[in-house]
């Protein structure tokens, strides 16, 4: 917080002249990524979710202990 | 021959280069005083000063080219610096946590909420698309994703952006507990999560890496080189056979590439660039980005807990940002101090670690709709 107000006040000594407008098209441009960027990423998330499980299913500890038990034992 | 020839650069002193030694000044304190990123912090600060001398030899003049630029363009102009240090990032992540726990993934996802909204926000009051694109990534609380993006954009503010998303990162501990307060009740700040953890197999962690690529690069190929790099740095730990590769990603390159990075990072920092009104409103939006992160996570938490019989402590949620390990420590922290027997780490850490894919991802998703929306202008 502290970093912030220091910026405020060093960027309010510095002020260049900003042009400050509303873009009310920009704005309604975006929802729509914010829509499909959020279902991408848990789509995502999911998919590697759905992998994770795959995994277990197939390389469980269990069959990879007695694996290695048997190596072991030979 | 006059005396005066070595005083004359003192006539070319600019009172915003004065505010610029200023500002490396507070980043050098707060990176050696407050231990605030000071890996980076502590290079931008040094090299915000170096930028900002009358006609520095550092940067460019003119025809002159400096070593600073240089260094910029050799690294990351073309996004080499971010990647390789991702290597030795994702040297460092152990993923146990999180295969342990798989549902966790879910949170890393929500809490990139904050950078969609930010977007918007940005947009809305007046940034161009390419740049909103560039500060909402500061919600990625990933400094690496942050500098490709910003980069790839080729935006104005890359030197403001890169401050903030590495102030940020630093601030978690600060920024986050009083907006968890406000959207969580006490009762939900004390729903205890019990941990069964369950066995993870070699093959598993082995093969973990490489179907992340493999899922990321086929629905989000822009993220494909974030991710690869990052998955690369974790087979290389897991792989069992490549431990002094591993050792040396995780310190060797990783702590060369930060001086690098940090040090060239500053020649966006030159006044004529860094102080105007939009560094501050890029301070505030990267401010806006972390808050709503947080409560994305913490909303979809309590979503989550209307059709579950078993509760999570929403506070996990807000762990699924990409600022690992601090705001799995904060969710920590906060756990106890509501109840001293109510153990919130692993989860919490599940969901972090699950932020720093989520986050990479957000950022390969970012540049994909953005780069699509613009070519359409």
């Amino acid at each position: 917080m502290n970093l912030l107000s220091i910026f405020t006040a060093l960027t309010l000594a510095a002020n260049t002249g900003f042009n400050f407008n509303i873009n009310l098209d920009g704005f309604l441009q975006t929802l729509p990524m914010m829509l499909y960027g959020m279902l991408g990423i848990f789509m995502v998330i999911i998919a590697i979710m759905i992998g994770i499980k795959v995994l277990f299913k197939l390389f469980p500890v269990d069959k990879e202990k007695k694996k290695k038990d048997k190596e072991n034992k030979e | 021959m006059d005396i005066s020839v070595l005083f004359s650069n003192f006539t070319e002193i600019r009172w915003q280069m004065i505010v610029m030694w200023v500002i490396g000044a507070i980043l050098i304190y707060l990176a050696i005083k407050k231990n605030m990123e000071p890996s980076l912090l502590l290079p931008m600060g040094f090299g915000a000063i170096l930028v900002n001398l009358p006609l520095s030899g550092a940067v460019t003049q003119l025809e002159e080219i400096g070593p600073i630029d240089t260094l910029f363009n050799a690294g990351i102009a073309n996004e080499l610096f971010p990647l390789l240090l991702f290597i030795g990032i994702g040297a460092m992540i152990d993923f146990g946590p999180l295969l342990s726990n798989p549902k966790m993934m879910l949170f890393g996802a929500a809490a990139q909420f904050g950078i969609f909204f930010t977007l918007s926000l940005a947009s809305l009051v007046g940034f161009e698309l390419k740049d909103a694109a560039s500060i909402a990534i500061i919600g990625a609380a990933d400094g690496p994703t942050s500098i490709f993006v910003a980069n790839y954009f080729n935006s104005n503010y890359t030197g403001a952006i890169i401050v903030a998303a590495y102030s940020y990162m630093a601030l978690v501990p600060i920024i986050q507990p009083p907006v968890i307060k406000l959207v969580t009740t006490k009762k939900e700040r004390l729903i205890r999560m019990p941990y069964n953890p369950k066995g993870v197999s070699k093959t598993t962690k082995i093969l973990f890496p490489v179907m992340i690529t493999i899922i990321a690069g086929l629905v989000a190929p822009k993220s494909v080189a974030l991710v690869g790099f990052l998955m690369f740095g974790n087979l290389i730990r897991e792989c069992g056979v490549l431990d002094n590769l591993s050792k040396s990603a995780q310190n060797e390159l990783a702590n060369l590439i930060t001086i690098l990075l940090g040090l060239s990072v500053s020649t966006k920092m030159q006044y004529q660039q860094f102080l105007n009104v939009q560094t501050l409103m890029i301070m505030g939006l990267g401010l806006v980005a972390f808050i709503f992160d947080t409560v994305g996570g913490v909303m979809f938490a309590k979503i989550i807990n209307l059709f579950t019989k078993n509760k999570i402590n929403p506070m996990v949620g807000a762990a699924g940002i990409s600022a690992f390990p601090m705001s799995s420590r904060v969710v920590h922290k906060m756990g106890l101090q509501e109840d001293p027997q109510n153990f919130l780490l692993m989860h919490a850490a599940g969901a972090n670690v699950s932020g720093q894919i989520a986050s990479v991802i957000a950022g390969g998703m970012v540049i994909s709709l953005v780069s699509e929306a613009i070519s359409k202008m």
